[in-house]
């Protein structure tokens, strides 16, 4: 079973339903209509043969009639009696003849006495000869007869003349290409006219004498075959000669390739179009439902993706345009939420009054300054800072002043700490400094540095002056092994020292000096 | 099926109308006819007759008073004699005809008919040839065994040597004279010939063949476009004077016919047609007319 679970794959999957559905249709379309043109012409052979036959009838009485116009005309009764009987000249005849009938739509005519010599007129001699006359009053005969010229529709008739047969009237139409071209040109087809079953006549020069089959139903020639159908020509007319209408059926191939082509191009054509809705409808539809999903999605894992607004032009731009809201509604709620955990955590993370780390801090960030100071390995510096009897300060001077000294006191710290140490509030009057990558002799420098300033700076509060001092206890260590016990081995060393400036008098800098690096286990200064 | 009231009266009314339509002429004609007072005389027939007529129609009408229609200019097949003595024996009281006639009556045909003859003229038979034939004179003898078939090439008759296309009118079978004068009956004439109907056809035919001969009054306009000229007749040519001293042979009567019981008028109206032709020299001089007057010598 095939799944769609997108709008893409569902959308192409309908786009194809209805290409194949186009193309069967057309198909089926076009396998129908080739039977039904192959059927029609069959059908067409028929109707035009009989179209055919009603005018080689046409023709036939038509020329019946005109040879019958002339047998009656008085005149030219009279002046063939003349020009026979008498013995006259036949320019009279001639004359009569072309004022008379000289607009009959004949090829031929020919005016004959009873011994077949013409007195008037202008057919070959073949005709003449070959013509079958007829005898009786009032008769006309027609015959088509093939002579070296060609072959000729014949129509003759006795002339009379005081009851005395005087001569024939004879007229004629002449089959030649251009006439049997213009017969096909009302017929689709072609006409063959054979004689004793050998085309005699054609519009295809090459086929002339080709034979026909034996069932006289088609007739091959090259690459082509005709299917024939006999025009009705009596066998009274002409014994030998026959007239046949045929349909090429390469033509009607061609006809159906040409129909296959059309249907190719609308299929073509139909699917050029299905695709092409299909594509704008991608475009319309599957690439903002597509972006839309991505936005989504984005937002699902926590991001916050720009999404700029565009000019709405449907339902799915204004949907875009709301989720651009949306974010950027989003993006500000996260600033604020960002800003207040920033907060909260410094909050969690500082001494409230001086706002340097607090002892919390000190065991988050331990571990890693011990772990850069063993990647750089280089040592790590610890300075625990006791303010000396500030238990007498905040007894004297209140513990706001206390407060205020403990300010003042963080105060002087940044300002002579560098930027890469950390200070820390342990708790009361007791503050820390941790520092990477300084000797022991820079570490007490600074340590010193920062007792002298305290020495030289007293504190301010309301009127008075408070004087203080500092003692300091320094340790620096190359940390290794677990980081708790590192800490606390580093803390215990420094407030080792410290205790002891505490004992030696305040107002000083201990280093505790480790036996493994040479130096004196404490250092008084 | 009985008819209706408003069918009936729909019936009615387009009754009246057709009676308006076609009565309203039919009451007119008296009126235009009082209009000029005068009586309508009709005259069909032969044209030869009708040529004399024609001519003296404005004289006849001024001193008679009546208005006299003619049907017989270049007759041809239907308007001839026969149709003249046809007009005549229809003549009324109310509606009076004459006929126009170019050969004479039996005295039989002019007692069965109750015919008055008025006789008006003699009138040459031209004997015509084709223009190319270069024989202009025959004999009578030659002319008579020309159409009776004895003689059937013009090398014969002193001409080229070419077969005699003999072209012939035989009308008004019954009656004498006419084309009686060459051979007496039709069945004197070669078989071998073409029998006409007309004057006209008679021309067209001899100027169609070369060697053709034929016969047609001399009343008889040929045309300028005519291809026949006249054969002389013992050397004589068709005209009135020759008929007059005996030199020509070929002629016929031409008259004018009325019913017996035609009125007075009528028969006045014939009897000076008679009188006035000699009054019209022209008429001899074009067409080889003979008056009647001079019939006393034939």
């Amino acid at each position: 079973m095939i799944k769609l679970a997108t709008f893409r794959s569902r959308l192409i999957f309908y786009i194809l339903l209805v290409s194949i559905f186009l193309s069967l249709s057309l198909g089926l379309s076009f396998w129908h209509t080739r039977n039904i043109l192959l059927g029609e012409a069959d059908q067409q052979l028929q109707r035009t043969s009989r179209l055919l036959d009603s005018y080689l009838v046409a023709e036939r009485l038509e020329l019946k009639r005109y040879a019958g116009i002339v047998r009656d005309n008085l005149r030219i009764q009279e002046y063939m009696y003349v020009v026979t009987e008498i013995g006259a000249e036949n320019a009279p005849l001639d004359k009569l003849y072309q004022q008379q009938f000289g607009w009959l739509p004949i090829d031929n005519y020919s005016l004959i006495d009873t011994k077949r010599r013409s007195i008037s007129g202008n057919p070959a001699s073949s005709i003449i000869s070959m013509t079958t006359l007829s005898i009786e009053p009032h008769s006309v005969r027609i015959q088509y007869i093939h002579t070296p010229q060609g072959f000729e529709l014949v129509a003759n008739a006795p002339v009379h003349y005081l009851d005395k047969l005087i001569g024939h009237i004879i007229v004629s139409r002449s089959y030649d290409t251009d006439k049997l071209r213009e017969i096909e040109n009302i017929s689709k087809g072609r006409i063959f006219i054979t004689n004793k079953n050998i085309v005699a006549l054609s519009t295809i020069p090459s086929m002339i004498t080709h034979p026909l089959t034996d069932d006289m139903s088609s007739l091959s020639f090259m690459n082509d075959t005709f299917m024939l159908n006999r025009l009705a020509v009596d066998d009274a007319l002409s014994k030998d000669i026959d007239f046949y209408f045929g349909v090429s059926e390469h033509r009607l191939l061609d006809n159906i390739e040409q129909f296959s082509k059309l249907i190719l191009f609308i299929v073509s054509f139909g699917l050029i179009g299905v695709l092409s809705l299909g594509i704008l409808f991608l475009r319309d539809f599957d690439k903002p439902i597509k972006k839309l999903l991505s936005m989504t999605s984005k937002v699902a894992k926590g991001q916050l993706p720009v999404v700029s607004k565009i000019t709405p032009r449907n339902e799915i731009d204004s949907l875009i345009n709301h989720f651009s809201d949306m974010i950027h509604s989003l993006r500000e709620k996260q600033v604020l939420i960002s800003k207040a955990q920033k907060e909260l955590e410094t909050l969690t993370i500082t001494d409230s009054l001086t706002e340097l780390y607090n002892r919390r801090h000190l065991v988050e960030v331990f571990p890693k300054l011990q772990a850069q100071a063993q990647r750089d390995r280089s040592p790590l510096a610890a300075i625990i800072i006791d303010i000396d009897h500030f238990k007498i300060i905040n007894d004297e001077n209140g513990h706001l002043a206390g407060d205020q000294c403990l300010v003042e006191f963080s105060a002087l710290l940044r300002s002579h700490s560098r930027t890469n140490d950390y200070l820390f509030r342990l708790g009361g009057e007791e503050f820390l400094i941790l520092t990477l990558g300084e000797t022991t002799k820079g570490v007490h420098a600074v340590a010193e540095k920062i007792r002298k300033a305290t020495e030289q700076t007293p504190i301010h509060y309301r009127s008075s002056h408070i004087d203080m001092t500092i003692s300091c206890g320094v340790c620096v260590e190359y940390p290794a092994g677990d980081k708790e016990q590192s800490l606390n081995r580093l803390l215990l060393h420094s407030d080792n020292a410290l205790y002891l400036a505490k004992q030696t008098g305040r107002n000083k800098v201990v280093v505790h000096l480790h036996e493994d690096l040479n130096e004196p286990k404490i250092k008084q200064h | 099926m009985p008819v209706g009231g408003k069918q009936m009266r729909y019936v009615n009314t387009i009754v009246k109308n057709l009676l308006c339509i076609f009565a309203a002429p039919l009451l007119m004609m008296p009126v235009i006819s009082s209009a000029d007072n005068n009586e309508i005389i009709t005259g069909a027939g032969a044209h030869s007759s009708w040529v004399i007529l024609d001519k003296l129609k404005p004289i006849l009408e001024k001193e008679s008073g009546y208005d006299i229609t003619l049907f017989g200019k270049q007759s041809m097949l239907g308007v001839g004699c026969n149709a003249g003595i046809k007009s005549t024996a229809q003549s009324s009281p109310q509606q009076e005809n004459f006929g126009m006639l170019c050969c004479s009556l039996h005295d039989a045909e002019v007692n069965d008919k109750d015919l008055e003859i008025f006789p008006l003229a003699l009138e040459p038979l031209m004997i015509l040839r084709h223009e190319t034939n270069p024989v202009t004179n025959l004999s009578v003898t030659q002319i008579k065994a020309i159409f009776s078939g004895k003689i059937t090439n013009w090398k014969e008759v002193g001409g080229l040597d070419k077969s005699i296309v003999v072209v012939t009118r035989l009308h008004c079978k019954k009656r004498p004279g006419h084309w009686k004068r060459i051979l007496p009956t039709v069945d004197e004439f070669t078989r071998k010939r073409i029998n006409v109907q007309s004057a006209d056809e008679m021309v067209k035919r001899v100027g169609d063949f070369e060697s053709s001969i034929g016969h047609a009054g001399t009343a008889w306009l040929r045309g300028d476009n005519s291809r026949t000229k006249i054969i002389r007749v013992n050397g004589y040519l068709p005209t009135g004077e020759n008929i007059k001293n005996g030199h020509y042979p070929f002629f016929r009567q031409l008259s004018v016919i009325t019913k017996n019981d035609a009125s007075p008028q009528l028969k006045d109206l014939m009897h000076r047609v008679q009188k006035e032709i000699i009054n019209h020299s022209e008429l001899f001089s074009e067409h080889q007319l003979l008056p009647s007057t001079s019939l006393s010598t034939h």
